[in-house]
């Protein structure tokens, strides 16, 4: 025993040595690292990126820290500031995208109350552009919750508790009114999860689960192919049980947290249950909840298969002010211009006049968002006489557009070169055009 | 160490032969095995073929058949000396007095014939800074993302 009180002041000295030197370069070495130094009321950012997109940080971080205080009051209640580390981008090799790559986007130092991440790729973010839901901030809500919770007694040393809150947390959008909304669930992982679970079936998936709630810092955080269903995992686990516990959310919440591993092994099969619905089962229950119609929308339009007269007959409420039409006649366009929507012919029909009729009378935003969401797509080439038209309207960015969505929808061949559109010559542009219009009545 | 203790720990002088025959026909064997195994390793993958399958007049679309992977970096290399030999940036050979705002190039596998996995997918396009040149946008490798989510427009 004495010993290890000798022990324990002979490593004290060092240690505390050490933290002395963290801690200065910290305050010092950031200012020599990184350009920008922006205070937010959760605490201070560090970023080489451009004062724009570190401004929105700093915005994105208030929204963040001001819905975690809302939905977790008292984990939030003692909260020190944080140090946000944002990685630099736009190297020559941040300019590979790898597919399936397994790599590591953040990390949360508890001690130095620290949070690091790497902004998407300006690869990904040109690769995704098409994507309809490009990662934004995801990462650093993730690591900001991990500053929000991991100083709870029954999240130390348990990985995958302490991940399930994380990623709870990290697919919170705005939404128009500018709120933190915490969606019904993580689609990723709840697809994720459940995949897994119709490969092994319940009693190999029960296994897996007992591996993952019983992993050491080295099993679960290693970096191989199956960390993100390690992670997906553990979210399932979080989220099937605190549907069965009563309260608030973070009462739900931290009820699953206070059940010990055993305890919570013992209610897999309870997880199982919860996987068991497809996930369109699981939109079809929220299309019609106010705060959830327009998630649950975009969520299913990014699948095989939708009920595109259901998601018409949502998205038609919102389509009557402008706001609510920018959003909504996109949403429109790709339910109605794609494979899967078992739409009948008739509804078809009518909803591709009403799209035609929008390019032609709509306002400048949803003309413009809807030719920015026309998919290559066979029936896609009904709009493109109106197309041709948008080729000489007045906004040179919807000329831009107009000629990107006919390069989908039509085999002809164009000029996709936005700087034309915008800023080539009338007379350039005018044989452009007659060369479509030629084209569009020929036989 | 004198001899005479060094001698007890090797085996008599006929069995220190017939290991070192032994010994010497295992080299010859892994040297005759590893000699072709290794200059397969060191070979270039090869471009098999190169297909134009332009559908703008502004971007140039090919398809390249490889018979093996290229390192990730080798991609951009082998992409930019077909853009500088074929001067790309300056000439646009179908449409000569329109300049080529992107390049797009798919990569594919020739596994057999009739099969072909695509491996890398590369766009190029115009720079905003200097607009004689055409720059790289970004490299993906991979095939899960179907061929019609690669074309960026």
């Amino acid at each position: 025993m004495k010993i290890l009180q000798i022990t324990r002041c002979l490593f004290r000295q060092p240690l505390l040595l050490l933290m002395l030197w963290i801690s200065l370069s910290l305050s010092t070495g950031c200012g020599i690292i990184y350009q920008h130094r922006l205070e937010t009321h959760a605490g201070t950012i560090w970023t080489n990126d451009d004062i724009l997109s570190a401004k929105r940080y700093q915005n994105d971080l208030d929204w963040m820290q001001a819905g975690l205080r809302q939905h977790l009051p008292d984990l939030s209640r003692n909260v020190k500031a944080v140090t946000v580390l944002i990685g630099s981008r736009d190297s020559e090799g941040d300019r590979i995208v790898r597919e399936q790559e397994v790599h590591t986007v953040g990390w949360y130092n508890r001690i130095l109350s620290l949070v690091q991440f790497n902004p998407t790729s300006d690869a990904e973010t040109q690769f995704l552009a098409q994507e309809s839901d490009p990662p934004r901030h995801g990462t650093l809500l993730h690591e900001l919750t991990h500053h929000f919770t991991s100083n709870h007694p029954a999240l130390r040393s348990r990985w995958w508790l302490t991940e399930a809150f994380a990623c709870y947390f990290e697919t919170a959008f705005r939404d128009q009114q500018d709120r933190f909304i915490l969606p019904p669930l993580h689609v990723d992982n709840y697809s994720i999860s459940r995949r897994k679970l119709r490969e092994l079936g319940s009693s190999e998936f029960s296994t897996l689960v007992n591996q993952i709630t019983d992993a050491n810092w080295l099993q679960f955080y290693r970096n191989d192919s199956e960390a993100p269903l390690r992670y997906a995992i553990s979210w399932s686990i979080l989220w099937a049980l605190q549907q069965q516990m009563s309260g608030s959310l973070e009462q739900r919440l931290l009820q699953v947290a206070q059940l010990d591993d055993e305890q919570v092994n013992s209610r897999i099969a309870s997880v199982i249950q919860a996987l068991r619905p497809p996930l369109s089962d699981q939109l079809r229950v929220h299309l019609r909840e106010p705060d959830f119609h327009r998630w649950a929308v975009e969520k299913w339009l990014e699948n095989d298969r939708v009920d595109g007269p259901l998601i018409l007959s949502v998205i038609e409420d919102d389509l009557d002010d402008e706001e609510g039409a920018i959003w909504g006649w996109p949403c429109v366009t790709r339910t109605v211009f794609r494979w899967g929507s078992r739409l009948p012919r008739s509804d078809r029909v009518k909803w591709q006049k009403r799209i035609e009729q929008q390019l032609r009378q709509g306002s400048l935003s949803v003309r413009l968002a809807i030719c920015r969401v026309l998919p290559e797509y066979r029936r896609s080439g009904v709009l493109n006489a109106v197309l041709v038209d948008l080729l000489e309207a007045d906004s040179g960015e919807l000329r831009a557009a107009a000629a990107m969505a006919l390069s989908r929808t039509s085999s002809h061949p164009t000029i996709v070169n936005p700087d034309f559109w915008i800023n080539g010559s009338d007379e350039q542009r005018s044989a452009e055009v007659a060369d479509w219009r030629v084209w569009l009545e020929s036989p | 160490m004198t001899p005479s203790r060094c001698t007890p720990r090797f085996s008599p002088a006929g069995g220190s032969s017939r290991i070192s025959v032994l010994l010497g026909l295992s080299a010859i064997f892994l040297s005759i095995s590893l000699s072709p195994g290794c200059s397969t390793v060191h070979l270039k993958p090869r471009v098999t073929s190169i297909s134009d399958y332009s559908r703008e007049k502004d971007v140039k679309t090919y398809v390249i058949s490889v018979d093996s992977r290229m390192d990730e970096e080798e991609y951009q290399l082998w992409t930019q000396e077909h853009i500088e030999q074929h001067q790309l940036d300056l000439n646009n050979p179908d449409y000569p007095e329109i300049p080529i705002y992107e390049v797009h190039y798919h990569f594919v596998l020739g596994e057999s014939r009739f099969r072909t996995r695509r491996v890398a997918f590369l766009t190029w396009r115009r720079s905003n800074e200097d607009e004689a040149k055409l720059e790289h946008l970004f490299t993906y490798i991979g095939s899960r993302v179907p061929m019609q989510n690669w074309i960026l427009r």
